[in-house]
């Protein structure tokens, strides 16, 4: 699986494979994250202790993270926006986690994944904006004081601005998720042939193994940091929505 | 000795200190004050040189997009491919710029609590 013969191969692992028709390895790790974190929360909150265990921590500790991100960053309004970022955060999260585990698949590696995760955040943004101000909201695409003769080239290149959003939201998930997990391959493939090549190979192959286990490390906290990215950059999009200039 | 502490009150000023920054932390927390919170949290440069490249990238991206479809459209070929790198390119610009000044537009605008 790691090194078949001589060859390198660091991509198949974002391969899809039916579990049943219709129903991906990718698929089946969405569900899985979705149980955890309904689990976490039923569950972790069931003892309601006033000096919580370890689950109803992780739990508390989760949530008032993004309240407070939420809030700091949307401000009051935002508030009714949390299930919302919450429930993104945390998927998001779990997929980037579970994808550290070993044999597991990365859901959030694939472009159509956090694409479509990157378009819902974009359309509940429009959307809110649009009820919120109605039809000065067209006004976003104008900047007040900029010259009415160059709106012919300051509009596209605002609606541009504005779209780019979902795509620079979706491939920086993508990107990080995708490179970490390369390279995290090509490292243990590294382990792999050369400690098939002999008792010095065996001692060099050391060295990939130690950057590996730093590498895993990082993989750690890259994933977290994704999934934070996501969530702050969603709320500073409600943030604009809401207070519209 | 914690007489002489009492009258001198070296700890005083000390104390006093602290009760303002819990009152701060207090009142950020209720939300009375409106926290630094954009600016916190800055990223190193790397992070922050990768980000703005993908600006650019995505708004690129998005242009060249917009144009290929609406020369597909209107069968125009080169001509909004060409339009859309160039209204691409100034949107990966605007993108860092706001990026860089952080949130969006010039500074009043969010000091004075929009």
């Amino acid at each position: 699986m790691a090194a078949e013969g001589k060859t390198m191969d660091a991509l198949s692992q974002f391969e899809l494979t039916p579990i049943v028709a219709g129903f991906s390895n990718s698929n089946l790790y969405m569900l899985i994250a979705g149980v955890a974190i309904s689990a976490l929360m039923l569950i972790g909150m069931q003892p309601r202790a006033r000096v919580p265990g370890r689950l109803q921590s992780l739990a508390e500790v989760s949530y008032e993270f993004i309240y407070g991100l939420v809030r700091d960053q949307i401000g009051h309004e935002g508030k009714k926006f949390f299930p919302f970022v919450f429930t993104l955060f945390m998927f998001i999260l779990f997929g980037n986690m579970l994808g550290m585990l070993p044999y597991a698949f990365t859901f959030t590696s694939h472009i159509a994944v956090t694409f479509t995760l990157a378009l819902v955040v974009f359309v509940l943004v429009t959307a809110v904006a649009l009820a919120i101000h109605g039809l000065h909201f067209f006004s976003y695409f104008f900047p007040e004081g900029a010259p009415k003769a160059l709106a012919p080239l300051i509009i596209p290149i605002e609606i541009i601005s504005y779209l780019s959003r979902v795509v620079s939201l979706s491939v920086r998930l993508f990107a990080n998720m995708v490179a970490g997990h390369v390279m995290l391959k090509v490292f243990a493939t590294f382990v792999v042939m050369m400690g098939s090549a002999g008792v010095l190979g065996l001692l060099g192959a050391l060295a990939p193994l130690a950057i590996n286990v730093a590498l895993v490390g990082f993989e750690f906290l890259v994933a977290f940091l994704q999934a934070y990215v996501f969530a702050v950059l969603t709320c500073i999009y409600l943030h604009d929505a809401v207070h519209l200039h | 000795m914690s007489e002489e502490r009492l009258l001198e009150d070296p700890s005083r000023p000390d104390r006093d200190a602290s009760f303002e920054e819990r009152l701060r932390a207090a009142r950020a927390k209720a939300g009375l004050d409106r926290t630094e919170a954009a600016g916190k949290g800055t990223p190193s440069p790397w992070g922050l040189g990768v980000r703005a490249g993908l600006e650019v990238a995505s708004a690129l991206a998005v242009g060249v997009g917009f144009g290929l479809a609406l020369d597909w459209w209107l069968s125009t070929r080169p001509l909004f491919m060409v339009v859309g790198l160039f209204l691409g390119g100034a949107a990966g610009v605007m993108n860092v710029y706001r990026l860089m000044l952080g949130r969006r537009g010039p500074g009043p605008d969010r000091t004075r609590g929009s």
